[in-house]
């Protein structure tokens, strides 16, 4: 089991009344007729802003499929997303592909960097990509934050499997997004690296007030969040507000009854 | 494992299908040119049999000079005929005229002098004697009734009864169109016209007075072609005679024709073999990528027990399966394409007839064996490298290449093409067939260096050719410039498969941008009169010397001097002699004369260009054996040696010498002066007027003559550039192949880009930009060894003349720039691909 770096809790800052991100009645189906299979089976639920929310579950309850309809990467079958206002499902994909940019940062589990670019050319390529300047006291701040200083020039292949997954969060975080989506941003690590990836996430909430929803399906994982939200068969089934590793376990057992 | 190769090719059937493209384009050209030519042969082997047709002896001088181009023979005194009729066993005998003529076309244009569309002009012979039979009117009587034959006279709307102008050894004449006559079983020769006329007519306008060119014999029932043969041989014992049965004359000239359609098949062959060696690259490269990619699979393989043989074998195989197919589609739509060619051929009047295209057992074989090979000997390396795959490779994650500048690589490139340049420049002073070989080795040897050095110069050339995308097209442009260097094997191959093309029409560019300024530059130093008058005649017909006369009446006329030439036999081989009028060509034309003077050159004297003096080691006083083929071996004496290389020989002799020892005196080129007192406006009025009578004459001052000299190169080069199309398009067919092999390879990568907010239009730009990349290293390397390769030759071809090279700055910035395009068209598909990434799959954990 893991000791929780951060021991000493702050206090979780002030959350505003409009979510940063929600989904309402998200519906996806994958396949027809009797093959057809309901990965998300009515979802109704917010992200608060400035919080650090989890989406756990079982293989195939459908919290990547929630991730992706919320991040913009996936469309509904009925159903709305939003993005602080904007509502994803009536986006084209040049202004799906923009908001992605613009607004949201991505940390996957693998595969997270272009191998051609340098760690700094990985971290500002949204930007780049936008054709905007990274803001550098912000820029600095994250890449402190994450502790990359002297590999910044190294290209991924130059890499440890930690170090490319701090890139990978120094970029979502790099754009000051409204929303950090991290999709099992350890399942590739050790326990200590991927300890360190999560205080990581967490700081960014806690410190730099950034939004976070992660999916894992790593109860320690989840104990960082603030929130831990609990998917089966597409639907909702549990919350769990400052979680711990024994409390999200504990839950998780009683899924299966 | 047979099963295995099977499933590989099927697995990757559509990159199979593109790496096959290579060698399908390549194989189908080949034998497109084998069919066409085999056609073209037996269409000949063909009219030369009906030509003979019934004939059992052909009688006519033997050949004297066997020029260059052409044969030069002289003719049978009319006499002989009645001696040959005389002979027992002869049925019948006519003598046969075949000479030089040009018809005025329906549009007024006059036709031809030589080769395609050209006039053959002869004697309407009686029947059993001819090939021609008459399919319309009657035959042509006296000295103003002519014969066309009937595909001719179809094509120029033209019906008995018209007034038909027939230029011949006197000048133009107007015939009345008295009848229409088929070949044989044909309407007409292919991409030559036939007029008949009485014997006397067609002798004093074809030929000779007096005398035939052949004499044609049929024999007596019972009587065989070589008993007769043997008879009126000696029955003409002592006349020097060559007689021959008709069934050998036949077989003369179909040799000869196939040698001729020898040289047609091997220049066509030579675009298909340079076709066939980009698509090596191409086959080469594809192997590489596509084996790389599946080299977890071959490790699998490996790791479960099978034998580095057994992959081999298995990979080998996968390469025959594609050669096999290759060079059938190949062989296939070689033959398709020579149908489309014919008809193509056929709509500018070189009908080809008779019968269906000839695939003999020669050609197919060839094409499936020449296809097999050139895809087994491009993919063997790659299958040699992928059977040593480690089966720990299987276990790992696929590595991106990591090309480290090896040292072996530069040494054993740099090796090459010092190497091949050492050959080429070998080859630049060497002659004849042995410079061709040295000449095609080196370039080959170079290539094949600069192809091991590719890698090596690909990541830093793409690195500056780089900043023009990350200028115009920001991230997307720096991303299409590190994806071009990140494999810098696979760049460097793609792009040297370009690199042959552009660096072949470069030089091609270069070469001919060079010649051109040199004959420019001659003409400017040697042409010091008003006008030239063109016949555009050069080994064989031209003006009746009358022209000159006529224009030497003229007020406006100061001076006339008249060209002429002969093939002759000089020290061994033959040569082209020209005649001048020594006494006044000085007015007209620079010789260059730095040794004795041309107005030296008179009856029995010679003049010789100097590096054909020093070849011979002659001098002024020396005395030269020339062969002429009317008067044999005579004796010249050498009074002038001239440097001026614009007239294409060694020889001059005066008009009096040519005169005495030639017996048709056509002009080709007639120099004229004018009176300079008369503005150039009226001079140019008055020629023109004078010139009027005569259609095949075309008046030109020093501007027009210099563009019609250049004119001819820049028709060869459009030709050069059509033939070198293929070879190109088989490089962009290999640059959108590797795109497309790297675009999925990096479908991962692309699903990333996308989730993190790279547009679909970014992804697009990122991939021509790539393409466009590979394109210009392509591009760059060619025209290095455009450059290089120019130099040489150049070089090379001081002797004849060319003197400075030009690199011509605009056709070579065109090239570049059409190649970039080419670049982004050959793009289109792997952009889109690339663009419609899935970003869920690709980002999808294993």
């Amino acid at each position: 089991m893991l000791t929780d770096p951060l021991a000493t809790r702050l206090p979780a800052p002030t959350v505003t009344a409009a979510p940063a991100a929600r989904a309402v009645d998200a519906v996806k189906i994958y396949g027809r007729g009797d093959s057809a299979v309901h990965a998300l089976d009515g979802i109704t639920v917010d992200f608060g802003r400035g919080r650090f929310t989890a989406i756990m579950g079982p293989s195939g309850s459908g919290k990547s499929t929630l991730l992706h309809a919320v991040a913009g990467l996936d469309q509904l079958t009925s159903g709305r997303v939003f993005v602080g206002d904007t509502d994803l499902t009536t986006l084209s994909d040049k202004h799906l592909t923009r908001l992605r940019r613009d607004r949201i940062g991505f940390v996957f589990q693998a595969f997270n960097l272009v191998p051609t670019l340098t760690a700094r050319e990985n971290i500002t390529l949204p930007m780049a990509l936008a054709g905007r300047k990274p803001d550098k006291a912000w820029l600095r701040q994250v890449i402190d934050t994450v502790g990359l200083g002297t590999r910044l020039n190294h290209r991924p292949s130059e890499l440890s499997g930690g170090q490319q997954q701090r890139v990978a969060v120094a970029r979502a975080l790099a754009g000051r997004p409204a929303i950090v989506f991290a999709d099992e941003p350890t399942g590739n690590l050790d326990s200590r690296t991927g300890a360190e990836i999560l205080s990581f996430l967490r700081m960014a909430v806690r410190e730099l007030g950034q939004t976070v929803v992660m999916v894992t399906h790593d109860p320690v994982a989840a104990s960082y969040s603030d929130r831990v939200v609990l998917l089966a068969d597409g639907r909702i089934v549990d919350e769990i507000h400052a979680p711990s590793a024994e409390s999200v376990l504990d839950h998780m057992k009683h899924l299966g009854r | 494992m047979f099963r295995l190769t099977l499933k590989g090719l099927w697995a990757h059937k559509l990159r199979f299908a593109l790496t096959g493209l290579a060698v399908v384009l390549g194989v189908a050209f080949m034998a497109g040119t084998r069919v066409l030519t085999d056609t073209m042969s037996r269409t000949f082997d063909g009219l030369f049999t009906t030509a003979n047709d019934g004939i059992d002896v052909v009688v006519q001088q033997p050949v004297a000079v066997d020029g260059e181009f052409t044969e030069a023979r002289e003719r049978v005194p009319a006499a002989v005929v009645d001696d040959i009729r005389g002979v027992s066993g002869v049925s019948a005998a006519a003598g046969s005229v075949q000479g030089f003529s040009q018809l005025v076309l329906a549009d007024g244009e006059v036709g031809a002098v030589e080769g395609f569309g050209a006039t053959i002009g002869t004697n309407w012979l009686p029947e059993g004697l001819s090939p021609l039979q008459l399919a319309s009117g009657r035959a042509p009587i006296g000295t103003r009734e002519v014969v066309v034959d009937a595909a001719t006279a179809a094509d120029q709307g033209w019906v008995i009864g018209d007034t038909v102008t027939v230029l011949g050894k006197s000048g133009p004449r107007d015939f009345s169109l008295v009848g229409t006559a088929r070949y044989g079983d044909v309407d007409g020769l292919p991409g030559a016209s036939l007029v008949a006329v009485e014997d006397a007519t067609a002798q004093e306008m074809f030929g000779e007075p007096g005398a035939y060119d052949s004499v044609v014999v049929t024999a007596a029932p019972g009587i065989a072609s070589d008993t007769l043969a043997e008879r009126i041989g000696t029955s003409l014992h002592g006349g020097g005679y060559e007689v021959l049965t008709g069934a050998q004359d036949t077989a003369d000239k179909q040799a000869q024709m196939k040698e001729d359609l020898q040289f047609f098949n091997a220049f066509l062959m030579t675009f298909a073999y340079i076709a066939l060696f980009v698509g090596m690259f191409i086959i080469y490269n594809t192997f590489s990528i596509v084996l790389a990619q599946r080299a977890k699979d071959l490790a699998m393989l490996r790791a479960i027990g099978a034998s580095r043989r057994q992959v081999l074998r298995s990979v080998i195989g996968e390469a025959i399966g594609v050669g096999v197919v290759a060079a059938a589609v190949g062989l296939g739509l070689g033959v398709a394409m020579s149908f489309a060619l014919k008809a193509l051929l056929g709509g500018v009047g070189l009908d080809i007839p008779g019968g269906g295209m000839v695939v003999s057992t020669a050609t197919i074989v060839t094409s499936l064996v020449v296809g097999l090979a050139v895809t087994l000997v491009s993919a063997i390396a790659p299958a040699w490298r992928a059977s040593r795959v480690a089966p720990m490779a299987a276990l790992r994650d696929s590595a991106v290449e990591r090309t480290t500048t090896s040292v072996r690589r530069v040494l054993v490139g740099v090796g090459l093409t010092a190497a091949g340049g050492v050959t080429f420049a070998a080859g630049t002073v060497a002659s004849g067939t042995e410079a061709v070989q040295l000449l095609g080795l080196g370039a080959l040897t170079a290539i094949l260096g600069l192809f091991v050095l590719g890698p090596v110069v690909a990541r830093p050339v793409i690195r500056i050719l780089g900043f023009p995308a990350r200028r115009i097209s920001g991230t997307a442009g720096r991303l299409a410039r590190e994806n071009a260097r990140r494999n810098p094997k696979r760049t460097a191959a793609t792009a040297s498969a370009l690199m042959v093309g552009v660096g072949l029409v470069g030089f091609i560019t270069i070469l001919a941008s060079s010649t051109k300024a040199s004959i420019a530059d001659a003409v400017d130093r040697s042409f010091r009169g008003d006008f030239v008058v063109d016949s555009g005649a050069w080994e064989e017909g031209g003006f009746s010397p009358a022209l000159a006369e006529e224009l030497r009446a003229l007020p406006e006329v100061a001076s006339v001097a008249p060209l002429r030439s002969t093939p002759v036999g000089v020290d061994g081989g033959s040569t082209t002699l020209l005649a001048l009028d020594t006494t006044a060509i000085d007015r007209h034309f620079d010789l260059d004369v730095s040794s004795g003077a041309i107005t030296d050159v008179h009856d029995g004297g010679i003049a010789v260009r100097r590096d054909e003096a020093e070849d011979l080691g002659l001098a002024v006083g020396d005395t030269v054996t020339m062969t002429f083929a009317r008067t044999g071996d005579v004796d010249l004496t050498v009074d002038a040696i001239f440097d001026e290389r614009l007239v294409d020989s060694d020889w001059i002799v005066d008009l009096g010498t040519f005169e005495t020892n030639v017996t048709d005196q056509y002009d080709r080129w007639v120099f004229v002066d004018t009176v300079d007192t008369v503005d150039a406006a009226t001079a140019n009025a008055a020629l023109e007027a004078a010139l009027g009578a005569w259609p095949n004459a075309e008046l030109q001052d020093q501007a027009s003559f210099k563009e019609s000299i250049t004119a001819e190169i820049d028709q060869l080069l459009n030709l050069i550039y059509g033939l070198l199309a293929l070879a190109v398009v088989i490089a962009l067919i290999g640059i959108a192949n590797t795109l497309a092999l790297s675009v999925h390879e990096r479908r991962r990568e692309l699903g990333l880009l996308r989730a993190i907010g790279m547009s679909r239009r970014q992804v697009r730009t990122s991939v021509r930009w790539e393409a466009v990349m590979i394109s210009l290293l392509g591009t760059v390397l060619g025209g290095i060894v455009a450059v290089l390769g120019a130099w040489g030759i150049v070089h090379a071809l001081q002797e004849e003349g060319i003197g400075t090279m030009i690199v011509p700055a605009a056709p070579l910035v065109t090239i570049g720039v059409l190649a970039g395009m080419a670049g982004v068209v050959a793009a289109t598909g792997p952009a889109r691909r690339a663009a419609r990434a899935d970003v869920l799959q690709a980002i999808a954990a294993e």
